[in-house]
């Protein structure tokens, strides 16, 4: 009998979006079971349903055989589930040691037992931290070990990783990936949310595909003979070519240069430390870097949003003295208005202009509803009116209309920070074949990622960034994921490889 | 002479610190579990109040000073209602509750006095009367300063150790302090949120309405409309001042009150004469200071003041 | 539906008290809106109707200036001592002159508490308070000795000149042009915060900091410049009520019971922040404020009850928000499916 059973799930979110349709999903003692898909496919919700933090409209769901219903995280957690999510549910200005004791009910605690506890799984974890030390100084595979102790510590028999792997790359990702060998050697079972095939064929004993919220079939690992088959199931009939880079026009003329900038992060930390580049016209310059290293600190400081200690940020646009387009990585707190009109947030970095506002400031509502259409056809908004507050869109819907604004801003520079999180496959690829484009029409484009297949697949040069320093510029043509990898890493690693 | 003039300002410094102190670290409690409480100053004036009443018709000053309590939970359940379990904007509920309270307590004191009240305002024959604790209270100048208080003035000085192992050294209060900071987290983590902010408003609401107590049976024998006249919103600069630590409110609220008590000596003592009504004016002076020099960037709770609404 | 409600629990308590609610409910709409009374609810409207519009301005970016009180005293008391002075000049001159300097010392008394938020974001609503606590005290000192009417046994000013006094319009009443003077603002106000760039940056400032920063907005400037507006207006409506009513500065220019630069707050969060209801929910309000007098006048009932009939409202008002974003968010979800 599988430890768990999830049978013919329906998730249908408010606002009538079907994440998961109809969903069969199980996992066994011992086991690692990559649930394979595209971004999009419903992978994470399904996941979210088994683990109490989201309700299933409809279907059922089996612990040990018995149905069971979740109320709450917590609740999944007593039956033996634990989900590790993209981000992380730990609180940064606590210690380790609080961390991980505010999972926990009353009755576990007796503080020797837990402090025996702890060395012991840390020990399995080879996680070597302070427990009194704060959080937000850990590194992010260590803050995974935390969430992992936890978990661990409150008896979970079942552990869901959801893209553990996106935040650390090259050989901590394969530490992590044998580290979850050993915990299904251990008799957990894991689960392993991923929409890369070598990484799920490199640890999984089984293979979930799923597409557009159905999972489309199962498979052992020793069934798999040809990688294709999966990228089939993966993207159905709708198989999307890769995006083409094609040959464009080179310039000289750099857009943004950035000298020697310093700029230190809230807590007085110098987090961007002499940092030199340039973007050109016409060209995609992709940064990269692992969470943490700088490079939010850089672009708040480029765009404006944060002061600089040192060195200098120079534009060199011509069209407008204004700011470049932007799209940013918080799209609630930052890229939007949410108690606003969609109408008045398409034009929100740009209502101040003659355009919009005339010359006495005041509001040509039928101008900013011109374009609030173009907007809105050009990405595919889903909104029943112009005049619903953006809140009440879905986060992919609220992506979209950020992104088309910025897009259609007119910039001759634009800075877009992960601007295809959070997208489905179709809309992510029509973002990304319009970067190009832009580029292509002559306008320099920064792109911040944490995704290296994304940034190789559209970048001109890549620069890695990695403890406020700029580590190395690739050209597109010298670079590839694995020695990306590793300047992404510490020096620890050591780059005698090269 | 002047050993007598400071421990004389001392002693009335420690008299003005009682309800600022208690409110203050009720409102600290309340506030490292993400709640901004605005409307402690109309639970005061609410305490003040019931205090007053309660202890005009019965002569019973314990019983007085307990009613006082409870009326503050009923306030503080109010404030509960609307901001923990309806998500509704913490200042603004606080401010409506301070106005309603204002013309409340007013009306209802007119209702049952009448609405021209006599030259002489109804009043208590006796007010609560310092206690001495044995022993301690013979220590030579100190004794007679700290020891000789009353019993208000204790509980708030036991509330500050208290208050600080409650949330740093039991279980509930590590809960406390991370609902303050991330309350998504905890509920993902099976923290029950409202309940534990509900739990300490109430303890909030008691605590203050005592406070309240102190003015209208303890210092004054009567009950003057909007009595409190903003301590409440003094209490919140305190706990900022404080910067959220428990042990730091008590020197914060001392030096408050200590400036305050001495600037009243001056008046009083004529040695510098300036009008009564820059003497009166100087705590909410003293408070804006005081924002300028600890309000700068200082960073509370994380989730502070921000609506909490459980999405599932 | 608020009003409902909170009439609803103000019989309550008047029961409590021993009152028969219906016959304190006539007193207080006789006072309130009988023909007789009329004008004296467009006198109590005018200064709440004038701060409610400024703050308005201010609460829209989510700027909570709950300074009015000391704004409206600091403008009153301006505009009283400089009248005392100015006989000379023409007229409508002077009057304009009069207003302008009430409403640049409003705004001066509002900029202290808008720039340590702009600048160093300490919280608006302790420090405008406090401010407001400072304001009447020193109006007292300024009351009771330099500026004191030397004949009066009250804490208060000479009589200004009479030609200075804003002229009355319906006479035998004090129907004043002030009063016209206000409710001209309503639509001037209507149009900035519907139609223009500025109401945007308010909006936006009020859904929140970073997302203003990001739209470009300069975060400072525009806080104080909001912060100012009311503290502008605020005065302005100080001044209006010395020139057009008091005709000198008194202790107690703004009722001890539901004081004009509170119960404005009131008016600005029960009209929505738009400038049409906030004239309907002053002019409301004013007539409560009288008609709380002549209720207690004719009914005994104590004054208190102005206040509560507000605060329940506001509350009531909160609770509609609520629902209301509830019911949004449902009838959104039928749309869709």
């Amino acid at each position: 009998m599988p430890l768990i059973r999830l049978e013919n799930i329906v998730k249908i979110y408010p606002g009538g979006t079907v994440a998961v349709d109809n969903a069969c999903f199980e996992v066994e003692k011992g086991e690692v079971h990559a649930l394979l898909g595209e971004n999009g496919a419903g992978k994470t919700t399904l996941m979210k349903i088994l683990s109490g933090c989201l309700k299933p409209t409809s279907g059922s769901i089996y612990v040990d055989g018995r149905r069971v219903e979740f109320r709450s995280p917590a609740h999944a957690m007593k039956y033996g589930i634990g989900m590790l999510h993209q981000h992380f549910t730990l609180i940064p200005s606590m210690s380790v040691l609080e961390n991980v004791m505010l999972g926990l009910t009353d009755q576990d605690v007796k503080k020797e037992k837990l402090l025996k506890d702890i060395e012991r799984i840390s020990k399995f974890l080879r996680l070597n931290v302070d427990l009194r030390s704060p959080v937000h100084v850990l590194s992010v595979g260590e803050k995974q070990k935390v969430e992992i102790m936890r978990m661990m510590l409150l008896k979970a028999r079942i552990l869901i990783f959801d893209e553990p792997t996106s935040s650390i790359c090259g050989p901590d990702a394969e530490n992590f990936l044998d580290m979850l060998k050993k915990l299904a050697s251990e008799g957990y079972g894991i689960v392993l949310i991923t929409h890369k095939i070598r990484e799920a064929l490199k640890v999984c004993d089984r293979v979930t595909v799923m597409r557009k919220g159905k999972t489309i079939s199962t498979l052992k690992r020793d069934e798999i003979k040809d990688e294709r088959v999966l990228l089939e199931m993966m993207l159905g009939e709708h198989f999307l070519p890769e995006v083409l880079k094609q040959p464009r026009e080179e310039y000289e003329t750099p857009l943004l240069i950035v000298k020697d900038l310093v700029v230190k992060n809230d807590q007085g930390v110098v987090k961007v430390n002499r940092v030199s580049f340039e973007v050109r016209k016409g060209e995609i310059f992709g940064l990269i870097g692992v969470e943490g290293n700088g490079q939010k600190e850089l672009i708040e400081s480029i765009t404006g949003l944060r002061k600089q200690l040192s060195g200098q940020i120079i534009f060199n646009n011509s069209k407008y003295s204004s700011s470049p387009s932007y799209i940013p990585e918080e799209r609630m707190e930052v890229g939007v208005a949410p108690s606003l009109s969609v109408m008045k947030n398409a034009v929100l970095r740009d209502f101040e202009r003659e355009e919009f506002s005339g010359r006495y400031g005041i509001l040509k509502f039928s101008k900013i509803g011109e374009i609030t259409n173009k907007i809105i056809h050009f990405m595919d908004v889903r909104t029943p009116n112009m005049n619903l507050p953006v809140k009440y869109l879905s986060g992919g819907n609220i992506q979209k209309l950020i992104v088309g604004r910025e897009l259609m801003r007119g910039s001759e520079l634009l800075i877009a920070e992960q601007p295809t999180a959070g997208l489905d496959v179709r809309s992510a690829y029509h973002v990304r074949k319009n970067l190009l484009k832009l580029a292509s029409m002559g306008v320099g484009i920064l792109l911040v990622s944490s995704d290296i297949d994304e940034v190789l697949e559209v970048c001109d040069r890549v620069a890695v960034m990695r403890d406020g320093r700029i580590v190395r510029i690739f050209n597109a043509s010298e670079a590839d994921p694995k020695r990306i990898g590793m300047y992404m890493l510490a020096a620890e690693v050591g780059l005698s490889s090269q | 002479m002047i050993a007598e003039l400071v421990s004389g300002i001392v002693y009335s410094s420690i008299i003005l610190l009682t309800p600022l102190l208690l409110a203050g670290i009720a409102e600290l409690l309340v506030e490292k579990s993400g709640l901004l409480n605005l409307s402690i100053e109309a639970t005061m004036l609410m305490g003040a109040f019931t205090a007053f009443m309660v202890a005009y018709y019965t002569q019973d000053l314990l019983l007085a000073t307990i009613t006082a309590g409870v009326a503050g939970i009923i306030m503080c359940l109010l404030f509960a209602l609307l901001t923990v379990f309806l998500s509704l904007d913490q200042m603004v509920i606080g401010l409506a509750m301070n106005i309603l309270t204002i013309g409340m307590t007013s009306y209802l004191y007119r209702a049952s006095f009448g609405w021209y009240v006599s030259p002489v305002p109804p009043h208590i024959k006796e007010t609560i009367r310092p206690i001495e604790i044995p022993v301690l209270s013979d220590i030579p100048l100190i004794g007679e300063i700290v020891f000789h208080q009353i019993p208000h003035t204790y509980l708030a000085f036991l509330l500050v150790p208290l208050v600080w192992w409650f949330l740093f050294k039991t279980r509930l209060g590590l809960k406390t302090r991370a609902i303050g900071e991330d309350p998504q987290v905890a509920d993902y983590l099976g923290i029950n949120v409202n309940l534990i902010r509900f739990y300490i408003l109430i303890f909030e609401g008691f605590i203050v309405g005592v406070a309240g107590s102190t003015l209208s049976i303890a210092y004054y024998n009567m009950f003057l409309d909007n009595m409190t006249q903003g301590r409440g919103y003094i209490a919140i600069a305190l706990v900022i001042l404080a910067r959220w630590n428990p042990l730091l409110l008590l020197p914060a609220s001392f030096l408050f009150s200590f400036i305050d008590a001495a600037q009243l000596r001056i008046q009083a003592s004529g040695v510098i004469p300036f009008p009564y009504q820059f003497s009166l004016m100087l705590p909410y002076l003293l408070t804006i200071i005081v924002l300028i020099i600890a309000g700068r960037k200082v960073k509370g709770p994380a989730a502070l003041a921000k609506p909490f609404k459980k999405v599932r | 539906m608020a009003i409902g409600i909170a009439f609803l629990v103000g019989s309550a308590i008047l029961l409590l008290a021993g009152v028969n609610p219906l016959v304190a409910y006539y007193w207080l709409f006789y006072g309130a809106f009988s023909a007789t009374s009329l004008v004296e609810t467009f006198v109590r409207a005018t200064p709440l109707l004038l701060i409610g519009l400024g703050l308005a301005i201010s609460f829209t970016a989510r700027i909570w200036n709950i300074g009015a009180e000391g704004q409206f005293y600091i403008g009153a008391t301006i505009t009283a001592v400089l009248g005392l002075y100015t006989q000379s000049l023409p007229q409508p001159f002077t009057f304009f002159l009069l207003l302008a300097a009430a409403g640049v010392s409003g705004a001066a008394w509002a900029l202290p508490p808008a720039i340590l938020r702009a600048h160093y974001g300490i919280n608006e609503i302790i420090t405008t308070l406090m401010l407001n606590y400072i304001a009447i005290y020193t109006v007292s000192y300024l009351l009771h000795n330099p500026f004191r009417d030397p004949v009066s046994s009250f804490p208060e000013t000479s009589t200004l000149p009479e030609q200075i006094w804003i002229p009355i319009l319906v006479p035998g009443t004090r129907f004043h042009m002030g009063i016209l003077l206000a409710f001209f603002t309503v639509p001037v106000i209507y149009f900035i915060l519907r139609r223009t760039a500025f109401s945007m940056k308010l909006e936006i400032l009020g859904s929140g900091r970073k997302t203003a920063e990001y739209a470009g907005i300069n975060v400072t400037r525009l806080i104080i410049q909001s912060m100012l507006i009311s503290g502008f207006l605020a005065g302005v409506a100080g001044g209006i009520e010395v020139l057009g009513i008091q005709h000198k500065m008194r202790l107690e220019i703004s009722p001890s019971i539901s004081p004009y630069g509170y119960t404005a707050i009131a008016v600005a969060l029960l009209g929505y922040l738009n400038p049409v209801l906030i004239a309907a929910t002053s002019i409301f309000l004013g007539g409560i404020i009288n008609g709380s007098m002549t209720m207690h006048r004719m009914a005994n009932v104590p004054v208190g009850m102005a206040g509560i009939i507000q605060a329940i409202m506001i509350i009531f008002i909160m609770l509609g928000y609520y629902l209301e974003e509830k019911f949004a968010t449902k009838l959104l979800e039928r749309l869709k499916q």
